[in-house]
């Protein structure tokens, strides 16, 4: 299944305004996800331990299940405001 | 019925104010985060701040709703992003209520989490290079 990546923060520094696409098994996770990214960008392997992560707009776990043609955004600690 | 919006243009403060200020209200207590010249030691020439914007304008409006509810007031909050000058308002909440503690209260507590919760970046561009801040981290931005 497709699944859309966004990444924010000096993250996006790393992939730059490239459209970010995965092929993931049906039933794949975040956990999952965050696997391919490390895969791709070495860069990319630390998001476990800095990032939150959304699927489609809202706040999501590691372990919570992808759908096709989901968006996922990798979120580094904020600073709005 | 809260309303949240991220914009790029210069927030109009007293418009938001006058979005609160019904007669019902005694009370309008209104925050401004503006671009301050020093941040923990570098000396910044202005601030360039991302979002991802809809769920930044979900979490917003969900953020001041909640306030809403929990405090009985109504708030209008804007983030703005692009380029922003020092002495710019960067954000805007505006809190009408009965009474000013819970106005107080309401407006504190909107800037706390929207601070943590709302998915917006700011980097600090400055005379030595751009750094993205990350909560606590300054990192330097890959300016290739």
């Amino acid at each position: 299944m497709k699944v859309n990546v966004l990444l924010f923060g000096h993250y996006s520094d790393y992939i730059q305004n490239q459209p970010l696409e995965f092929d993931l098994p049906v039933g794949a996770c975040v956990q999952d996800l965050t696997r391919k990214l490390a895969e791709r960008e070495p860069r990319l392997a630390d998001l476990k331990r800095f990032c939150r992560f959304a699927v489609n707009e809202e706040y999501a776990e590691l372990d919570t299940k992808l759908t096709e043609d989901c968006t996922v955004a990798v979120l580094p600690p904020m600073s709005g405001g | 019925m809260a309303e949240a919006r991220v914009v790029k243009n210069r927030i109009d403060i007293a418009a938001l104010e006058a979005q609160v200020s019904g007669t019902a209200n005694g009370a309008v207590c209104t925050f401004t985060g503006q671009v301050r010249r020093n941040s923990r030691g570098r000396e910044v020439a202005y601030l360039e701040y991302n979002a991802y914007i809809p769920m930044a304008e979900k979490m917003m409006r969900r953020i001041a709703e909640e306030a809403e509810s929990k405090w009985g007031c109504s708030i209008v909050v804007q983030h703005r992003i692009g380029r922003i000058e020092l002495g710019e308002a960067s954000i805007v909440i505006a809190v009408g209520s009965p009474h000013r503690a819970q106005a107080f209260e309401a407006c504190r507590w909107c800037i706390d989490t929207i601070k943590e919760d709302v998915p917006i970046w700011k980097r600090e561009v400055c005379p030595d290079g751009t750094y993205w801040i990350e909560g606590e981290d300054a990192l330097k931005a890959d300016e290739a």
